[in-house]
């Protein structure tokens, strides 16, 4: 599905990841934690596309092709989706015809035809109906005035719409109560397939009790410094990053 | 002196070519008010504060012909809407072009030609009591060669049916017209008209136009301006309304391809209660030159104004926006908001917005906001991030930052002819 080598990039000048590995297999949920400023998001902006990132090295292969040659758009419509961290304010652009729009897009590059009107609103309801996303908020402007739960729900929510085949959660959970969270993970674990990844990015241990990953990997220095099982999130959670750290500076894996 | 000296030169040059013209106006009365008026005034430079940012130069440069009779062409009728149409091509009525006008009790509508030959008493009671006295130089330029244009009169709690759509066209090289509308409305009475500027097949004309609205007590007058086919002339329009106490007035500019522009809205609030709404829209490409100058003067108490303009400009071209608001010492409870939202597309593009509220009253609520931005990088790449190109994403974002002006406008066929015109997304339409 997606597999990153020897990735390197840098924000005006300065080294943030350091030359990392991964590589996400069909249907695994993969995730990502770390120490602040570890990272962890700079990976998600590169997937996306976003261009303040310059690439310095390494190449990432979706499958099959150069995603890192790929345009933002394209990388979507291909079927990488990314949901922001902190999901942006459109006012004037209703929720509905952005995901019209985005929809539309989606499948042209698929080669299929558009959803009629009422198949559209059909397949509205039924994915609005999986996050519990109150109708209303489909009619206003995009992400405008919503709450930081109704925003996360809304990135979930465009994602049941545009059905991809690699999600990256970045930072999904902060900021949710126990109820959203909940919802959210819901989402999530509904579109859980043998066909579809997952790469969650997390601060906290407590988003891994509802979305059970498959491989938690731990993110420092611009690299990946230990891999293991949903058990790794908890011994993390109980001891913090600073026996990984000491554990990096003393083997010297770090750059 | 030297500066004097060549204003003179430059009223005598622009005077001169059109007094060779032996043109008949609707008015002489008013057109003797105009040359009596022009006295007063010299051909405007950017030396004068009210046209600091808008060149005349150009207009200065060519000599006009006035046209006195139609010139063969066709215009394309906006589609779907159901209205009564005047066209007037190079400001000479066309009669084969418009619509035969159905009688409606209570409601006088003809043209001003006609108005004043039949000896309406309104013409002689109002016709140029709002700009003779107060008026500049190109106001006096259309009272001394004011030609024709929409004459409307609606009685008392009467309702004009149709939407009245009023078409002036610029069909011919370099000439002037100076269209003039005089629109009545007494109590409780209501009318829609739109007025569309246009030019077709023609380069380096002149359109000089000037509407004057009374607007009674309870009565509500709605215009939409609409300049979208107005590439390779001069336009000059201004809208002079007095409203009564009670009444309600809006008017909803929109242009894009029109090349030079100067819109004047000069609103009075002389009755108590009155609302009045000013909002604009402009998507400007090339080296257009837009100016939307308005005067809302609060005279007396618990009137309400809002102003609303936002634009797109792309290129080397220039917008101007210049809103003055006066609030009177008798105006207590005022309620003024102006707002003047902009986007520049290109590092050589340029916005002049001018605020000024001048406020003597002090227990008013006033405000006035004016912002230049580009669009958000953050709102595009999310766009992007869900498969729009570049070019989807400026079209949404666009659509939705001019959609707010064109959500205002009350007729869907008209919504949907000033979407199509100016380019934009036909998303939102589809929610009604």
């Amino acid at each position: 599905m997606l597999k990153i080598n020897a990735l390197k990039c840098e924000i005006e000048g300065q080294p943030i990841l350091k030359g990392l590995n991964l590589e996400i297999k069909p249907g695994e949920v993969h995730a990502i934690m770390g120490p602040n400023g570890s990272g962890k998001s700079t990976l998600a902006s590169v997937l996306a596309g976003r261009e303040e990132f310059e690439v310095t090295g390494g190449d990432v292969d979706f499958l099959g092709k150069d995603l890192l040659d790929m345009a933002p758009e394209i990388r979507s419509r291909e079927g990488l989706f990314l949901a922001f961290q902190y999901p942006v304010e459109i006012p004037g652009v209703s929720n509905i015809n952005f995901m019209k729009a985005s929809v539309k897009e989606m499948r042209a590059h698929r080669g299929l035809d558009p959803l009629t009107a009422k198949e559209f609103l059909q397949l509205i309801k039924e994915k609005s109906a999986l996050v519990e996303l109150d109708g209303r908020l489909t009619n206003r402007s995009v992400n405008e005035g919503f709450s930081g739960g109704e925003k996360k729900r809304n990135e979930i929510f465009q994602m049941a719409m545009l059905d991809p085949k690699f999600a990256i959660l970045d930072e999904t959970d902060s900021g949710l109560d126990i109820d959203a969270l909940k919802v959210v993970a819901n989402g999530v674990n509904a579109m859980r397939s043998p066909e579809r990844s997952f790469l969650v990015i997390t601060h906290y241990q407590r988003l891994l009790d509802y979305i059970v990953p498959d491989f938690v990997h731990v993110l420092y220095q611009g690299k990946i410094v230990k891999t293991g099982g949903k058990e790794l999130a908890l011994e993390l959670e109980a001891k913090g990053y600073d026996w990984i750290k000491q554990e990096v500076e003393s083997t010297g894996i770090s750059a | 002196m030297e500066s004097v000296v060549k204003e003179i030169s430059k009223k005598e040059g622009f005077l001169k070519s059109l007094e060779s013209e032996k043109a008949t106006v609707a008015s002489d009365l008013l057109s003797a008010q105009g040359h009596k008026e022009l006295l007063n005034h010299n051909f405007p430079t950017t030396a004068l504060e009210d046209w600091k940012y808008t060149r005349t130069s150009r207009i200065n440069k060519l000599q006009f012909n006035i046209e006195e009779e139609v010139q063969p062409f066709q215009n394309q009728a906006i589609p779907d809407l159901d209205c009564v149409r005047l066209v007037f091509v190079n400001g000479v009525y066309d009669d084969k072009q418009s619509s035969k006008i159905t009688e409606q009790a209570g409601v006088v509508l003809s043209t001003l030609r006609q108005a004043v030959n039949a000896g309406q008493p309104a013409v002689q009671s109002h016709l140029g009591s709002l700009s003779i006295g107060k008026s500049d130089f190109f106001n006096a330029i259309n009272a001394s060669y004011n030609q024709d244009g929409l004459f409307l009169h609606v009685s008392k709690n009467v309702k004009s049916d149709k939407p009245i759509e009023v078409v002036f066209v610029s069909a011919a090289n370099q000439t002037i017209s100076n269209p003039r509308n005089l629109i009545l409305l007494e109590e409780g009475a209501e009318a829609h008209v739109i007025l569309r500027i246009e030019s077709q097949d023609c380069d380096e004309s002149l359109v000089n136009g000037v509407s004057e609205c009374f607007v009674a007590s309870n009565a509500s007058l709605q215009i939409d301006k609409l300049q979208l086919d107005s590439e390779r002339t001069f336009q000059i329009f201004t809208e002079e309304i007095a409203q009564e106490k009670d009444s309600r007035f809006a008017i909803r500019t929109f242009i894009h391809t029109a090349d030079w522009v100067r819109n004047n809205l000069n609103i009075q609030l002389n009755g108590i209660n009155a609302e009045t709404s000013l909002s604009g829209a402009y998507i400007l490409e090339g080296k257009q030159h837009v100016d939307n100058h308005t005067v809302v003067d609060h005279k007396v108490p618990h009137c309400v104004s809002r102003e609303l303009y936002k634009g797109l400009i792309d290129d080397n071209s220039t917008a101007v926006f210049n809103g003055k608001v006066f609030v009177r010492e008798d105006a207590q409870k005022t309620e003024a908001y102006q707002s003047n939202a902009n986007i520049l597309l290109s590092d050589d593009a340029t916005i002049n917005s001018k605020p000024e509220l001048e406020i003597y009253a002090d227990d008013v609520k006033c405000s006035h906001g004016s912002t230049t931005g580009q669009f958000d990088g953050d709102a595009v790449f999310y766009l992007k991030s869900r498969g729009l190109d570049t070019r989807s994403a400026y079209k949404l974002l666009t659509t939705a930052f001019i959609g707010e002006v064109v959500q205002e406008v009350n007729s869907i066929p008209l919504k949907t002819y000033i979407t199509r015109k100016m380019n934009l997304g036909a998303v939102y339409l589809d929610l009604e």
